[in-house]
């Protein structure tokens, strides 16, 4: 008789990528190690890009360093390996042990994104666990959500018993914790989330009360926590196929759009030091030959220049490509020599005109991005990468025009420079959308027939100008995106509407299907404008229980500044008294000293 | 130079050849030791493999050739295993002065598949004593192809706890796992794709069809 794995390996046979199920990537922790809890990190989309995730990279290694617990992890299978596991009657497995899901002690997902919610119920359907916490008894596994969605977690809450509000590392190990010992001790699922609810950052929707707050998880000493210099090394090609180092948690650059620059604050740097020791020890642990340099604005890291003087040495003697922040290169000694293959520069203005700018208050000036092409251009650089958002807070149709400018400055200073026109111009619109614990929470996003009009124009404005590729996302996606951004409650039942109609995978262009959210949106009785709406400054925003430690009214001047197109200073000139600092000292590392 | 005889087995069966390729570059680099770039525009490590093999099959000679001096082939072979990945394992290393070639060279492999029926095996055995052709159905390229593959089936032997089947590789080569679907059709083996094995390689060298053990043993000159 065929083994069950037997079974499963002539499953893999039939699908894509079989090695995205079966693990053995180098740094695989002991998995069979004797340990007293379980838990399964899953991650709701495929594997190329669920190993591509740093935080889960993070925590599957602070878990597993545990000599009582084992990490295993699961992300979301093919619809081809889907569909052979329904037909075979399988239930949805780990990677490590191919242990189903529903037999996991905890059961944790990372939600990183609006348009995987769909997915989270996918993994659940094929693991056979019931949609929402209220239908799950004594025999499911704690089931937990994490990650920076849970930001607002009100549109997926039903789904989950536990919700992780804020940086993970050591919430997750005292949650985890806390569920071994009641388990130990014999106590009933309710009784160990009652015990959970003074960890900080845990959120639990069945036990929460009116008027409670839930202060997010913030890791106090970033240059004395976690190393993650043994992360897995995928054994097939991956989005994020690299090594990873995080210079600093946080950001000061204040952009009124940008989520995690106001969610991870404050400022929480790593010293030069100990980043060059983490570089050479994750090369040396991994194998990778590219090293990039991760954080929200890597180019404001205080010690920068100090940072890549050192990675340079290494790069050269172990064969190493670094990945340096472009609108800096330039004041990197030997920087854009380093890199040999002379590839394309990449820069965020993120709007059109100055005016725009400074109401998203994104400091990066015209003048700042020449200069860094002036050099660029005469080092033999041909190719651009330029980021935009359309549908902006007081956009109108000449800040869009001035993309058209931008672009067409920087053509000319390359013939100018070059004498020739072999320019390729690479320019990438997104649609803006409001997130929650920003200035721009209280706005609505613009229509999507406004969206197509915008997109529209600025196809027009660069269709004539030669080696110019525009691409943008789709109108519809950034629609539902925005819904669930700043939705409430009553997106709970649409999700499950929307999946039982077909919805999955949704972040992927082939698989979206607007239609079907539509129809979910109507069954349900709800439209889009129930939740993409403007908010007044006194109404109580459906995330408002949650303290990211940025005080909502420093939001409100922020936003009533940008509207009026005025800038804030970033951080790191002085403290501008967001609140963070109430709980996290911004600090930045011994080399801006 | 260095040539490594490793295995490939679970998990690693699922990895295809050119997602193996760049795995084990990150191997040989996870060992400290230097090999030789390419001096070209784009430097890569110098690695000679021998020829793909199906994924789910798995092996027991799978060869690579490094280009590296200053270390013994004992040494090489003791830090890449410190530094492989799950399913891979170096079982030999042999020092040449030039690189063996095998993706050229190697002519066909002894791939075993595992049977408990005797009588199955026995009238398998016997189908190719006494034919001289074999025509089965495969997809090749999303596409369904009917081909003779006797030509491409060097021998077939009977031996304890299953066959071993000396298939083509190169050119016009026969993938076991594309042989497998016939056999299971025809003479109801029950064998499974990753149950299959690839035992022994076989190349092209001085005008004679040897082992490549023997040729890396003896040193390629």
């Amino acid at each position: 008789m065929k083994s069950f794995l037997d079974k499963y390996n002539q499953i893999l046979l039939q699908v894509e990528k079989p090695a995205r199920y079966t693990g053995g990537e180098y740094n695989t922790p002991d998995m069979l190690k004797q340990h007293e809890l379980d838990f399964c990190i899953c991650f709701p989309d495929n594997y190329e890009i669920g190993m591509s995730n740093l935080g889960i990279s993070i925590l599957y290694q602070i878990i597993n360093a545990r000599p009582d617990m084992v990490c295993e992890r699961c992300f979301a299978p093919g619809l081809d390996l889907a569909e052979l596991l329904k037909e075979n009657e399988i239930p949805l497995l780990s990677i490590e042990t191919c242990k189903p899901l529903k037999d996991f002690d905890v059961v944790g997902f990372s939600v990183g994104y609006e348009l995987l919610y769909s997915n989270i119920l996918y993994m659940f359907d094929l693991a056979g666990i019931p949609f929402y916490a209220a239908d799950r008894g004594e025999e499911w596994p704690i089931m937990v959500a994490g990650g920076p969605c849970t930001v607002n977690p009100e549109p997926f809450k039903k789904f989950f018993d536990v919700i992780e509000i804020g940086e993970g590392e050591y919430m997750l190990p005292a949650l985890l914790e806390c569920i071994k010992d009641g388990k130990k001790q014999g106590l009933k699922k309710a009784e160990i989330l009652q015990k959970m609810k003074s960890i900080e950052g845990v959120y639990i929707p069945a036990l929460y009360q009116s008027g409670e707050v839930v202060t997010k998880a913030v890791v106090r000493d970033f240059d004395d926590t976690f190393e993650n210099s043994k992360p897995l090394v995928p054994n097939i090609e991956v989005v994020h196929d690299r090594a990873s180092l995080e210079l600093y948690r946080g950001c000061g650059t204040g952009c009124r759009f940008c989520q995690a620059g106001f969610y991870y604050r404050g400022i929480r740097e790593k010293s030069v030091p100990k980043l060059l020791h983490l570089a050479e020890e994750t090369v040396k642990n991994t194998g990778f030959d590219e090293l990039s340099l991760a954080s929200l604005s890597t180019g404001d890291y205080s010690g920068i220049k100090p940072l890549v003087i050192g990675l340079q040495k290494m790069a050269e003697e172990k064969h190493v490509n670094l990945s340096l922040p472009s609108l800096r290169l330039s004041s990197f000694d030997g920087a854009l020599a380093l890199n040999s293959r002379k590839s394309s520069l990449t820069f965020a203005p993120e709007a059109g005109t100055q005016r725009l700018r400074n109401v998203i208050n994104k400091n990066v000036t015209e003048e700042e991005i020449m200069s860094a092409l002036d050099a660029a251009f005469d080092d033999g650089y041909t190719s651009v990468k330029l980021y935009f958002m359309l549908g902006l807070p007081t956009e109108t149709d000449d800040d869009i025009n001035g993309i058209g400018d931008v672009v067409e400055k920087i053509r000319r200073l390359y013939v100018e420079k070059r004498h020739d026109h072999r320019l390729n111009v690479s320019v990438s619109c997104s649609v803006f959308i409001p997130k929650p614990v920003t200035p721009f929470q209280w706005t609505a996003q613009i229509t999507m027939d406004e969206m197509e009009r915008k997109q529209t124009i600025l196809r027009e404005t660069l269709r004539r100008m030669k080696g110019v590729r525009l691409s943008w996302h789709d109108a519809a996606t950034s629609v539902i995106e925005g819904v669930f951004a700043r939705g409430d409650e009553r997106l709970n039942e649409v999700i499950v509407e929307a999946y039982k109609l077909g919805a999955k995978f949704d972040g992927w262009t082939e698989h979206f299907k607007y239609d079907i959210w539509k129809q979910a949106f109507e069954n349900c009785g709800y439209t889009f404008e129930d939740f993409n709406k403007q908010f007044g400054e006194d109404d109580v925003l459906p995330w408002d229980y949650i303290d990211t430690l940025v005080d909502k009214k420093y939001l409100w001047k922020e936003y009533q500044k940008g509207l009026r197109a005025e800038t804030t200073r970033n951080c790191r000139e002085g403290c501008n008294g967001c609140g963070a600092n109430k709980i996290v000292k911004c600090k930045m590392s011994e080399a801006d000293k | 130079m260095i040539t490594l005889k490793y295995e490939k087995k679970y998990p690693a069966v699922f990895i295809s050849h050119i997602d193996l390729l760049r795995a084990v570059v990150r191997v040989i680099r996870r060992t400290g030791f230097s090999p030789e770039f390419s001096k070209g525009f784009n430097p890569h490590m110098l690695l000679f493999f021998s020829p793909a093999i199906a994924v789910g099959v798995q092996s027991e000679c799978e060869y690579v050739t490094v280009d590296i001096n200053g270390v013994s082939a004992e040494d090489f072979m003791r830090a890449f295993n410190d530094s492989a990945f799950g399913g891979i394992k170096a079982t030999a290393a042999y020092y040449s002065e030039l690189s063996p070639n095998l993706a050229g060279t190697i002519v066909y492999a002894d791939y075993f598949f595992p049977s408990v029926n005797v009588e199955v095996t026995a009238k398998i055995a016997d189908y190719f004593k006494s034919n001289e052709s074999y025509v089965i159905d495969f997809m090749h390229k999303k596409e369904k192809v009917t081909k003779d593959v006797a030509p491409q089936i060097k021998y077939v032997k009977s031996v304890e706890g299953g066959l071993v089947f000396g298939l083509a590789t190169g050119n016009d080569n026969l993938r076991a796992d594309k042989l497998l679907p016939a056999l299971k059709k025809d003479f109801n083996l029950e064998t499974e794709v990753t149950d299959i094995i690839k035992t022994k390689q076989f190349m092209s060298f001085k005008k004679e069809v040897v082992e490549v053990d023997g040729v890396l043993k003896a040193g390629v000159k």
